[in-house]
């Protein structure tokens, strides 16, 4: 479903050049989570922002459904639900108009728009808040108005980045619950998160990210395997300190 | 779609019949989303409730005062003391019957206009007049002057005794009087009133009452003389019958009065409009990247320009409220303080306002489009205002210049931005609308908002914007890393920019230079050739250095295949008669459009101008000419707009889109950097652009450009240089004459001739091509 083919990105920032992204690849089928994880700054962002054809990358390409992210940016965007961390949302218009407004957007039919404004209603618990302005929202409120507003569409992929920051326990909960029920439903995820502990939960496959390069692919098996480590904490510690030891490139 | 995936009934509506509505929807959205943000209503509603009356109030106590008096409308008071070797009682008795025998005079002129005289109006207004030298030099109090005599109704009265101290002059030079008479009193038999002496100040004020006044005594005598011829018997009948009639719309009172209120109304009106728009337009596209939704929008499948449009839409429909609301703002006030007395009704016809409010809709659009084009540039809402505060402040430039008095709508103002728009309004209020050039205005505005948009839509959301530095100075001006095969295209925006001061700063150094004698021409043609020089040449190198681009491959220097030098030998020769034809049609366009009155004018000055540039020309050798006007300009200009403009343009946009637009770049610049008069070098210019674009292309390389540009200035230059000897032979034509069809004809074949040789052959491999899909990017900055 998504297949990521030798993804390359070079920042210049004054003097000092940035690999965002080295060489990376990989693939995400239908009913699986991808957990793209890594410390700060280790590129995922960017990662996120060309499999969505927002950023040029300066070589490779992503796949979506069969689309490439720089030849038919806008097959690709109809087929991924995107949120992150910074997504804001309209301060003047309710919740309902905001998802009004991206079902629009999607080409949805009014009354698809309150099917499904209804299903996910339910589902994240929007109901108490839907007609409020979402200048009024709780971060925890915004936040799963922004997954709503990802999902108005029904896509078949989606691309999570830091959907739980800035969330306490129990909203991160309601985000990780749903993640569950997307997987089940047969779609492609891709996540970006620091809660590793609920990663290791909801996500099969994962690849861990640093300096820009994927250094590590693989179930949490395959991690523990070639880590020796239990757990994704551990690894991620391992990653950095080691990296200190013996920078992965710096040009 | 491909086969294997699941049907996704969402994803598949792109060509759904809803599409249609889409954009009202989508524009829906932003209105609401302006619209219930208190700000913009405050902006909407409050300032026409505040700026109207203090507009108002200002004009009542600046400007009207001056202006009133000049324009035969309603006059403030005069205020004049009088004295004279009599007492007040015997003073007022004489202004007593002096006043009978005017009234008898204006009866009797009444009778015969069948009209009342206007100018004793009993309604004074309450404005003092304080010029003088505004000493108060004693307790002369306002209401100690009395309400005077019967037909001097605005001129208030008040008697000094002979030997007062301060006297009479004291009291009109301090400002305290604007008017004294002084009168004696030396034949006792009382058949003649006396002397009279009118005192006033040299200012235009003092001036003006005291010629009216004497001009009123004067009719005393007049009535005395008639009186005394009747008495005698003798007939009054006058041997001569004065009758005056005006013909044509009273234009002139309106342009002479001392403030042209058609031309401020939509000044006022304008800027308005533009304070309602301005929140609108930094909210919806600043706003939206600082509150994050940015992202999101471009993460959804939706064109930019669906996405702009609907904002113009939303922004527009906030600039056409703010306008009605400051029209009916404005209506009120004129009507609650009585200004339209002051100025003539025209203003209140309804029919003006329907048309006022209609170029208010079509300003609107064009305003709304270039805030969005600006804040769409900027990552915050700061950013956003810091553009906005010089593009407001640049506006009022046009402003002004449509407020001048000899400004018409004709010409290059026709199609000058802003400028065309309210000196329409102007002509609407005046109602002098001129067919043609109305059009062309309305047209061109449209045009121009068109392409605001289309810019907009380019900007808005792209990835540099999106993704951005710090806005620092120093990434602004940070060297690249990496080497450059092409100068980056923001470099390149920034070189053209500097070259428009430059441009400017050269014409006015050379225009100081003393241009008197042939060594002194000399030089400045030479001088002229070093601006050329350093500004197209050095400071291009120069910022191609700095973004490590090679010179050879970043203006194209490497060496052409031999055809295209032989077609840039073919074009360079035989461009000139079709340019000059083109020319000739120019003119009969213009004149079409503007009328053949216009068009002689235009061309008396265009000859007078050139005659004038090709007698100095000739002082000078033809060495200086061949450099100044053949060699230097075109391997200066080839550098720039074929080397480096063109190439930077190339690497991110299709050919013919590159090509184009060097061209009309190149094409304006031969107009801004003559006069405006050289408005007819805009469209031959820009289509040798389109050529020398073509060559450059097809040959990858500047050297053909600049045999074809230097043959081509060279033969023009060198035509009007030799022209009296030419002249001499018969096969040329005269200074007046159009070129032979014959040679229109030949040059017609052998530039076709070298378009097709540049047409089929191959074109150099090494230019930069576009990339697949063109963004505007700056993507080598994080």
């Amino acid at each position: 479903m998504i297949s990521i083919h030798n993804l390359s990105k070079t920042f210049y920032a004054g003097r000092r050049e940035i690999r965002a992204a080295d060489d990376v690849s990989f693939e995400v089928a239908p009913g699986e989570v991808f957990g793209l994880l890594g410390p700060n700054g280790a590129g995922k962002t960017t990662m996120m922002r060309m499999i969505l054809g927002l950023l040029k990358p300066d070589q490779g390409y992503a796949e979506i459904a069969g689309h490439r992210s720089d030849r038919q940016p806008d097959e690709v965007k109809r087929q991924v639900g995107f949120v992150s961390a910074a997504a804001g949302v309209y301060q003047w218009l309710t919740g309902r108009e905001m998802l009004g407004f991206f079902g629009e957007i999607y080409g949805l039919s009014e009354s698809d728009v309150d099917l499904r404004v209804k299903e996910l209603s339910s589902i994240l618990d929007l109901a108490d808040f839907i007609d409020q302005g979402c200048a009024t929202l709780s971060t925890g409120q915004k936040q799963r108005l922004s997954l709503a507003r990802a999902l108005i569409h029904d896509p078949p992929v989606m691309i999570l980045d830091e959907p739980t920051l800035g969330l306490d326990v129990i909203g991160s909960q309601v985000i990780f619950n749903y993640i569950d029920i997307l997987r089940e439903r047969e779609k492609s995820i891709i996540l970006c998160t620091h809660r590793l502990e609920q990663a290791q939960r909801v996500c099969n496959r994962f690849g861990l990210m640093h300096r820009g390069r994927k250094v590590l692919t693989g179930s949490l098996e395959d991690l523990q395997k070639q880590t020796g480590r239990s757990d994704l904490v551990e690894m991620f510690i391992d990653l950095i300190e080691n990296s200190n030891v013996a920078p992965v490139q710096q040009v | 779609m491909s086969h294997n995936d699941p049907p996704n009934p969402y994803a598949q509506s792109k060509k759904s019949p809803r599409t249609r509505f889409r954009l009202t929807r989508l524009a829906q959205k932003e209105l609401k989303e302006t619209l219930r943000d208190r700000r913009t209503i405050v902006t909407l509603v409050l300032m026409p409730l505040l700026v109207y009356p203090t507009l108002s109030l200002i004009f009542k106590t600046f400007l009207l005062s001056n202006a009133a008096l000049f324009s035969g409308g309603e006059a403030p008071e005069i205020r004049v003391v009088y004295s004279g070797n009599v007492s007040r009682a015997e003073a007022d008795f004489v202004f007593l019957q002096i006043g009978e025998r005017i009234k008898f005079m204006d009866d009797k002129a009444a009778k015969k206009e069948g009209a009342l005289l206007q100018l004793d109006d009993p309604n004074g207004t309450e404005n003092s007049q304080s010029m003088g030298s505004g000493l108060r030099i004693s307790g002369l109090q306002p209401e100690e002057f009395s309400e005077g005599f019967p037909p001097w109704y605005r001129m208030k009265w008040q008697f000094i005794s002979e030997d007062a101290d301060p006297s009479l002059i004291d009291y009109v030079e301090a400002g305290e009087a604007d008017l004294g008479i002084i009168f004696e009193l030396n034949d006792p038999t009382r058949k003649r009133l006396g002397d009279f002496t009118v005192v006033s100040r040299q200012d235009a004020f003092s001036l003006a009452t005291a010629d009216h006044l004497a001009e009123q005594l004067e009719k005393a005598n007049l009535a005395y003389r008639e009186v005394r011829l009747r008495m005698a018997g003798i007939s009054t009948e006058p041997v001569v019958d004065v009758d005056r009639q005006l013909i044509g719309p009273a234009v002139e009172q309106t342009s002479s009065s001392a403030f042209p209120l058609a031309s401020l109304v939509p000044l006022i009106l304008v800027l308005m409009t533009i304070t309602g728009a301005v929140y609108p337009a930094i909210d919806l596209t600043a706003g939206e990247r600082e509150r994050g939704t940015l992202e999101t929008l471009m993460a959804a499948p939706i064109p930019r320009v669906g996405i702009l449009v609907a904002k113009f839409i939303a922004v527009l429909t906030v600039a056409i409220f703010t306008a009605l609301l400051n029209l009916i703002g404005m209506f009120v006030t004129i009507w609650v303080f009585q200004l339209d007395q002051q100025f003539g009704g025209g203003i209140f016809d309804f029919r003006v306002m329907v048309q006022i409010f209609l170029l208010l809709i079509l300003f609107g659009a064009f305003f709304s489009a270039l805030l969005l084009a600006v804040t769409s540039f900027a990552k915050s809402f700061k950013e956003a205002q810091v553009y906005l505060i010089p593009i407001i402040i640049l506006s009022l430039g046009p402003g002004l210049m449509a407020m001048a008095p000899g400004m018409s709508l004709d010409g290059v103002n026709a199609v000058v931005p802003m400028v065309n728009i309210l000196l329409l309004a102007r002509d609407v209020i005046n109602n002098e609308v001129i067919l043609v050039p109305s059009f062309v205005a309305v047209i061109s505005t449209l045009l121009y908002t068109y392409f605001a948009i289309c810019l907009a839509a380019r900007i808005f959301g792209s990835d540099s914007i999106l993704y951005s530095g710090d806005g620092s100075l120093a990434e602004m001006f940070q060297r690249p890393m990496r080497a450059n095969v092409v100068v980056p295209l923001m470099a390149t925006l920034f070189c053209l920019v500097m070259l428009f001061p430059l441009n400017f700063l050269s014409i006015g150094f050379l225009g100081r230079m003393p241009a008197e004698t042939t060594a002194e021409l000399s030089l400045r043609y030479l001088m002229m050739g070093v601006f050329t020089f350093l500004a197209f040449m050095v400071l291009p190198a120069l910022v191609a250095r700095h973004q490590h681009t090679p010179l050879m491959s970043g203006f194209g220097l490497r060496r052409p295949r031999v055809v295209f030098l032989l077609a840039a030998v073919l074009l360079g020769i035989s461009l000139w008669p079709l340019v000059m034809t083109m020319t000739e049609g120019w003119h009969v366009v213009y004149g079409f459009l503007f009328g053949s009155e216009k068009q002689d004018q235009w061309h008396a000055k265009l000859i007078e101008t050139t005659s004038e540039q090709v007698a100095r020309i000739r002082m000078v050798s033809p060495l200086v000419i061949v450099f100044a006007f053949s060699v230097i300009p075109a391997f200066c200009e080839e550098w720039f707009f074929r080397g480096m403009l063109l190439r930077s343009l190339l690497k991110w946009n299709s050919v013919w889109k590159s090509i184009l637009i060097s061209a009309m770049v190149f094409g304006s610049f031969h107009v801004l950097s003559n006069s405006v008069i050289a408005l007819d070098r805009l469209l031959p210019s820009t289509l040798i652009g389109v050529m020398l674009g073509y060559l450059a292309y097809k040959s990858d390389s500047i050297w053909p450009g600049v045999i074809l540009h230097s043959l081509n200035n060279g033969i023009v230059v060198f035509l009007a240089y030799y022209q009296p000897t030419l002249s001499s032979y018969a096969w040329f034509p005269g200074e007046e004459e159009s070129i032979p069809r014959l040679w229109v004809v030949a040059g017609f074949v052998v530039a076709a001739t070298g378009i097709i040789l540049v047409r089929y052959s191959m074109r150099a491999s090494a230019l930069p091509e576009n990339s697949s899909n063109a963004t505007l990017t700056n993507g080598d900055v994080l």
